[in-house]
């Protein structure tokens, strides 16, 4: 019988594990983890450190959704590195399964569209699967002290910006350059799921 | 052949009209949806919230709708929950006709955080996903991602088998 429990227990975990993904206040992880950068050269998410705090983002180049936000995100991104906070894009998705998410393909993305952050690629996706990231685009921001103040969307409207009336991620990193408590810190979104390594 | 081209040229506005006009779809919000949910007790109702512009979601659909007719008799219902813009609803309608689909089906009428929240079903905001609800209306299965035929029915026949009508 306690057998039984014990399965029951276990099956319960692995139904509801889908859900699971990195908590407000939970550490950073893997964060000295190498990953291929689009300059050739690999990079950690401790080497984009910022004094301020760090966002990571997981990306991919295929995505409506990523494209839909994209021009918006590349513009805060800029704004928010000036502020001290360091900036990660991280491409998850298995090119076999998503030829458009390839390592040139990256290449491209990022000068076309003027990326001034790294675009790194998460071979096993092990680290979309460490920060329980699901989806792209997903955004984690995280303190100076490495904790996640922040998970969730960009804005509250992907497809029509002229209609954005929460710019969430903004006022996240305003609150926390400020030093304040954030007030909006796990908002929800839809995007395309990560296609993740086998 | 002048009077058809005469009869054609007085009825472009309607042909125009008839051609811009938005398809009659209804627009839910998660608190709705879930509250339908709730008042399909006794039925085993499969949500798919899915995109008229998602690879994915139009791949898996034809065996979502298979699955989802096969098992209608034993009181199995399929809510097509989109989350398309109001520029793609044409698409929206053409391809829930294309499926042979005729009920059930929903447009997301709210913003993400809002409509998710409502539903309450601890859904990441992946598309396409497929939630798989008892005849108590307790969401039984999140599928994030694509679901085969094959992995749908697995489950149906599980819920099915638990509590028969």
């Amino acid at each position: 019988m306690k057998q039984g429990w014990k399965v029951l227990t276990v099956l319960g975990l692995f139904v509801f594990s889908s859900a699971w993904a990195l908590k407000l206040g939970e550490p950073i992880p893997m964060k000295e983890t190498k990953l291929l950068n689009i300059d050739g050269k690999e990079l950690s998410v401790a080497e984009v450190w910022g004094e301020k705090g760090t966002l990571v983002v997981f990306s991919c180049n295929h995505c409506p959704y990523v494209k839909a936000w994209e021009e918006r995100l590349v513009k805060l991104t800029d704004e928010v590195q000036k502020k001290g906070i360091g900036v990660i894009a991280i491409n998850a998705n298995d090119p076999k399964q998503v030829k458009e998410d390839g390592y040139e393909a990256m290449k491209k993305r990022a000068a076309q569209k003027g990326y001034s952050f790294p675009y790194v690629v998460d071979k096993g996706s092990k680290l979309a699967r460490a920060y329980g990231a699901k989806k792209t685009p997903e955004i984690f921001l995280f303190n100076p002290k490495g904790q996640l103040v922040y998970h969730g969307a960009i804005d509250d409207n992907a497809l029509a910006p002229k209609k954005v009336e929460k710019r969430y991620l903004r006022d996240a990193v305003a609150d926390l350059v400020a030093g304040k408590e954030i007030k909006m810190a796990k908002t929800r979104s839809i995007g395309c799921s990560i296609k993740k390594y086998k | 052949m002048k009077r058809s081209l005469a009869i054609g040229l007085r009825l472009w506005p309607v042909f125009f009209l008839l051609a811009c006009a938005k398809p009659d779809l209804d627009l839910v919000r998660g608190m709705e949806l879930k509250q339908q949910i709730e008042r399909d007790r006794g039925s085993v109702v499969i949500v798919n919230l899915w995109a008229s512009w998602c690879k994915p979601c139009l791949g898996e659909m034809p065996e979502i709708v298979a699955a989802s007719q096969k098992y209608a008799p034993w009181g199995v219902k399929l809510y097509l929950v989109s989350t398309d813009i109001e520029s793609n609803w044409r698409d929206v309608d053409r391809l829930t006709q294309e499926w042979g689909v005729n009920e059930g089906i929903f447009v997301k009428g709210e913003k993400d955080t809002p409509f998710i929240d409502g539903l309450g079903a601890d859904w990441s905001g992946v598309l396409p996903t497929t939630l798989l609800y008892d005849r108590g209306g307790k969401l039984r299965k999140v599928f994030e991602g694509v679901v085969t035929r094959r992995d749908l029915e697995i489950e149906l026949v599980r819920i099915l088998e638990e509590a028969k009508p």
